[in-house]
């Protein structure tokens, strides 16, 4: 008989994802690439021109003031979140394709994780990993640009109040942090559709993975069903901007969570996102290198 | 768990690609602290058939291995089973220590110490990704991975292919030296037998998805026999109804089955045959095939 060995707590979930990150090094390399790009750009303009926009910016209305100082902070909150997104599509895109074109789902599937959790945690670096690790580049990038605006404001001699004030310094990091959820899973079915895809496909994963959806809207655009086409493919892309948020009278987005989750759209989407997983994770059951 | 629970229990494993039958209709009963080589030609269904055992591919019949349905429970199954495919499998891009920190992490059994003191042995350094190694020590690698869990059955499917000599030999030393036990059950299959024959307590041969003769490597030697003849007793001999006949320098090499070796000795030289002549006989005289003799 073989001695029992002493239960030691063994995480598959957890151990899988980082398994992800080690195999995937620009899922935090592109959006810190990007951020890195933005911040220098960011920081270049305001030493050049911050205290010109200050001395500008009390002639201005007050709403003017908040949008002209605050609009650097969402372009980087923006450019990245588009980063990780398109890198959250790409990833998916190979996710279960790379192991059977290198043959190493045969390593994996001789360990003791099920076929569910491999797909779960494949499907989590997009709607989880990513979304955090561009919350906290966001969040950085945005401290250095405040800490460096106030350095050079009061290198000027100019009141710091006149900056801070115009900031919306707890609105930024929570308003970010719920844009990053909401676009999460308004794209749920977006990276589900492209794990089922890498899952299926023997080969031509991008073909097979754009070319339905595009026959599909040229058909409905052809019968007539959707005429403003256009316009649909446009607010299926910023969704969970539109969704999401609800616009004041001044021309300010808020966030709005209880029109983004009474609208039937984001949960449709959840759903056919589920049911994608669902059959994902039965293909990868039945899987084999090729 | 008792000697008499099967590791693994087979009737009618069937698994069939369109209209290609891989498998076809195989019976198999693997007890318990055995070392199964399972050869046979390319095609033959050895890996389809371990596909069906390792819960990788769906099969037709009745198939447990320690109890479980493979297909249903795959997971569950690797907490006590473990196999090398091939040596090309595991993660170009992985690092060795990230290799040992991943199988930590999500096999209980895994013991890293052990796997650590076989990489010890090696030359395989830590910060080395696999991509960087030779296909040498890609498998000692995936061995020392896999010696370290303590399983119970341990498939092996030509994990010596596109080795150079020296790595086979320490390959099959080290399994038997370092892992082997009374409780663990190691299943190979290869199409080169004579590398694998001394270690082995049973071989099946597999041909056309069927298996053509199954024994035990003792039962083995009281079965077959080779008998070495010269001139008028070639026709003596061909009068046993040998199994196999070749020419070599003047002699007829025969092999025989079940026959009585006392007659077999009158008439000349009488030796064990190795497992691959046998293999070659058994499998050229099919489609008449052999029931097993265990």
């Amino acid at each position: 008989m073989s001695i029992e060995n002493t239960h030691r707590p063994v995480r598959p979930f957890y151990w899988s994802v980082r398994r992800e990150l080690w195999e995937h090094h620009s899922l935090s390399l592109a959006p810190l690439i990007v951020a890195a790009v933005a911040l220098i750009g960011m920081l270049i303009s305001v030493v050049m021109s911050l205290a010109k926009s200050l001395a500008k910016v009390a002639t201005m209305e007050p709403v003017e003031q908040t949008s002209l100082l605050s609009a650097p902070y969402s372009a980087v909150a923006l450019l990245v979140m588009i980063t990780s997104v398109i890198v959250g599509c790409f990833y998916c895109l190979d996710a279960l394709h790379g192991e059977r074109r290198d043959r190493s789902i045969l390593f994996w599937k001789s360990l003791p994780v099920s076929d569910a959790t491999t797909v779960l945690a494949k499907a989590s670096i997009p709607m989880l990993v990513l979304p955090l690790i561009a919350f906290m580049i966001i969040t950085v990038v945005q401290l250095i640009t405040v800490f460096v605006s106030t350095v050079v404001v009061l290198a000027h001699g100019i009141s710091v109040a006149t900056l801070w004030s115009k900031l919306p310094f707890m609105q930024m990091p929570i308003g970010v942090f719920y844009f990053l959820v909401a676009t999460a899973l308004w794209y749920a079915p977006v990276y589900a559709w492209l794990l089922f895809i890498s899952a299926w496909a023997k080969r031509g994963t991008f073909i097979w993975a754009v070319v339905p959806p595009m026959a599909l809207i040229a058909f409905v655009q052809l019968v007539g069903i959707a005429p403003n086409v256009g316009k649909n493919i446009r607010s299926q892309l910023i969704g969970s901007a539109e969704l999401g948020f609800s616009v004041t009278a001044n021309g300010e987005m808020i966030p709005d969570p209880m029109k983004f989750l009474s609208s039937p759209e984001v949960w449709i989407g959840l759903l056919i996102a589920a049911g994608l997983l669902l059959a994902t994770v039965r293909l990868r059951r039945r899987r084999e290198p090729f | 768990m008792s000697v008499t629970t099967p590791v693994i229990a087979a009737r009618g494993l069937t698994k069939a690609f369109n209209k290609h039958i891989a498998v076809n209709g195989i019976d198999l009963n693997i007890e318990s602290g055995r070392i199964v080589g399972l050869v046979g030609p390319n095609g033959a269904g050895k890996t389809t058939a371990l596909n069906s055992i390792l819960g990788l591919t769906p099969f037709q019949g009745e198939l447990k291995v320690l109890g479980r349905d493979p297909w249903i429970e795959r997971d569950l199954l690797m907490r006590d089973v473990c196999f090398i495919a091939d040596v090309a499998v595991l993660p170009r891009w992985m690092r060795v220590s990230q290799a040992l920190d991943y199988v930590e992490g999500v096999h209980q059994r895994f013991n890293r110490t052990q796997a650590e003191g076989f990489l010890a042995k090696t030359t395989i350094k830590h910060n080395s990704k696999v991509a960087e190694l030779s296909k040498g020590m890609v498998t000692q690698l995936h061995l020392a991975l896999v010696m370290a869990i303590d399983a119970k059955l341990l498939v092996l499917d030509e994990p010596t292919l596109g080795l150079d000599i020296l790595f086979q030999k320490q390959f099959y030393e080290s399994l038997i030296h370092d892992y082997y036990d009374k409780d663990r059950t190691i299943i190979v299959a290869t199409h080169h037998i004579d590398e694998i024959a001394h270690v082995l307590t049973d071989v099946i041969f597999v041909d056309g998805g069927r298996i053509v003769l199954s024994c035990s490597t003792d039962d083995f030697e009281s079965h077959f026999f080779e008998l070495s003849v010269r001139g008028e007793d070639i026709a003596a001999a061909r009068e046993l109804n040998p199994i196999h006949e070749r020419h070599t320098f003047g002699r007829s090499v025969f092999l025989f089955r079940d026959v009585d070796p006392e007659k077999l000795a009158a008439l000349g030289e009488v030796r064990t045959p190795s497992l691959s002549d046998v293999f070659v006989a058994v499998i050229t005289n099919q489609p008449s095939a052999v029931k097993g003799a265990a």
